[in-house]
């Protein structure tokens, strides 16, 4: 044995190292070295979060962009919400590769249109689609990427950003979530979704579209967990500041990929998702002929759940629902 | 030494013997047996598919037999496989890219990869969640259909495309692609048909 290793020191190195693999696996089952993705974070609503009387519009007619002017309009105005200097954050509905089930590139036209008036520092269009779609193919075949680049504004694939925080809830099974850093980076967030049916969560309008800034994973433990009370649990933190409903053309009977389109020819906005949730939802069913459309809406669990959360109102003597017409 | 260099080929001949697994082809791929001949095992399409699809393919390893080792597999666990209703529609950079026509040009509406394999006992939906993630993301209208919060697979139109399986948030999943009733190129009197 000259100048090698001699037996006994070669069996006490390999001991040597599967304790020191053994202790490192133990450590990371344990989390000691990932403590930069388990830093979890709180964020604060802003603006008004508890609307004694939760107002939605609810605008008819064939001109999108007058009606979603109308519609903002007609529940404060984008100024009340869209300070100068602040940094926005829109959310549309583009988990699919089909025109039919995402938001409308018009309708989302028009929001932004609205929201560069008020001035803000930044304007971000962010989505990560439904888990199996490709966020930036949806965003081209759709249109969505057209009308958002060309109005100069950044669209995000959110599937392609590596940064994922963790934020404490205050709901009741989400102790806390993993979403993309860059919904919690905004000051404003405005949820856009198309009204559509949902297989799961019965309809996906401004609180089930809020799953578009968690990661994949996430998004499957939703399921895992109890998909409606996660819905409600992740608005406890991410409630959109404002949404705004494209029922231009409407999916209903089955959905959210696929489903019976209806003409809707119509724009919804409120403050309070819960509300606007209720009163949009009671149009779909309307529009299924439904026989107590808003006995339906109101039974809704993620609707009904996000109430009981204190994330907005959902007693309809409570919501005063402005109807307009724009022709 | 010498016993040593005959193990080599005692051991290769044993390995080669063990049963080989069949695998989900990329689109267009000519039947297997042809299929084995024409292919190189040169990786292109593979890495076409990273570049250029969603990177849902990857060559077989051993453990899907011997005779099989480098040649492309659909592995929906890596990504669906986006030849029909997806972004290589009517492109298909795997069967372009393709050297020796192991993989053959195919329609769009020919395509059929396989089919998913369901196991109910570990599906969430049987177990009484709130999950329909299949259904939601299947993009051939009626292959998944909802019964009672239940899915429904119906084989004959699933193209196994490999999204439900990709998305399906059961922990091991529920679904496993398989190639039952997969579309293959057949040599025939008339050159290659379908």
């Amino acid at each position: 044995m000259s100048g090698g290793i001699s037996r006994r020191r070669f069996v006490k190195l390999l001991g040597g190292a599967a304790a020191a693999i053994g202790l490192a696996s133990l450590g990371y089952s344990l989390g000691w070295f990932s403590a930069g993705e388990r830093a979890v974070l709180e964020r604060s609503i802003s603006g008004e979060s508890n609307l004694e009387r939760p107002l939605v519009s609810l605008v008819k007619g064939r001109d999108v962009n007058a009606m979603v002017r109308r519609a903002i309009k007609a529940i404060g105005g984008i100024e009340a919400l869209v300070s100068p200097g602040s940094r926005i954050l829109i959310k549309p509905n583009v988990g699919f590769n089909r025109p039919e089930a995402v938001t409308s590139p018009e309708v989302l036209r028009a929001v932004i249109e609205v929201i560069k008036d008020a001035d803000p520092k930044e304007i971000i269009v962010a989505e990560s689609a439904v888990r199996g779609y490709n966020t930036s193919n949806n965003f081209g075949v759709t249109g969505i990427a057209d009308v958002v680049r060309g109005l100069g504004i950044r669209l995000v694939d959110l599937d392609k950003s590596s940064e994922i925080v963790k934020v404490k809830t205050s709901g009741k099974l989400l102790g806390e979530v993993s979403v993309f850093k860059l919904a919690c980076d905004a000051d404003v967030i405005i949820s856009v979704p198309r009204l559509k049916r949902h297989s799961q969560a019965i309809v996906t309008i401004s609180m089930k579209n809020m799953m578009g800034i968690l990661p994949s994973d996430q998004k499957g433990m939703f399921h895992v967990l109890g998909l409606q009370q996660c819905i409600a649990d992740l608005n406890t933190v991410f409630r959109p500041d404002l949404a705004i409903v494209d029922a231009t053309e409407v999916m209903t009977v089955s959905g959210p990929g696929m489903g019976r389109m209806v003409p809707g020819e119509a724009i919804l906005a409120s403050r309070d998702p819960v509300a606007l949730d209720l009163i949009a939802a009671e149009y779909l069913f309307r529009l299924e002929g439904n026989e107590n459309p808003l006995e339906t809406a109101l039974n809704v669990p993620h609707i009904k759940l996000a109430a009981e959360l204190g994330i907005g109102i959902n007693d309809p003597s409570r919501i005063r629902v402005v109807e307009e017409r724009v022709s | 030494m010498v016993l040593g260099l005959l193990f080599i080929p005692l051991a290769g001949s044993f390995l080669s013997m063990l049963p080989s697994r069949r695998v989900v082809r990329p689109p267009g791929a000519v039947d297997e047996k042809l299929f084995l001949e024409l292919c190189t095992r040169c990786g292109i399409c593979v890495d076409a598919c990273s570049s250029e699809g969603r990177g849902t393919l990857e060559p077989c390893g051993i453990l899907d037999g011997v005779s099989m080792m480098g040649t492309p597999k659909v592995n929906p666990l890596r990504a669906p496989c986006e030849a029909r209703y997806g972004i290589c529609e009517g492109r298909l950079p795997c069967v372009k890219s393709c050297p020796t026509g192991a993989l053959r040009w195919i329609e769009p509406e020919e395509i059929k990869l396989g089919s998913v394999s369901w196991s109910p006992g570990r599906c969430i939906a049987v177990l009484g969640g709130e999950c329909l993630v299949c259904a939601e993301v299947c993009p051939v209208p009626g292959a998944i259909t909802p019964r009672n919060g239940i899915p429904v697979f119906h084989s004959n139109r699933c193209v196994g495309c490999g999204r439900c399986v990709y998305a399906c948030p059961a922990d091991p999943k529920a679904l496993i692609l398989m190639p039952e009733g997969e579309r293959r190129h057949h040599w025939g009197r008339a050159g290659f048909s379908r």
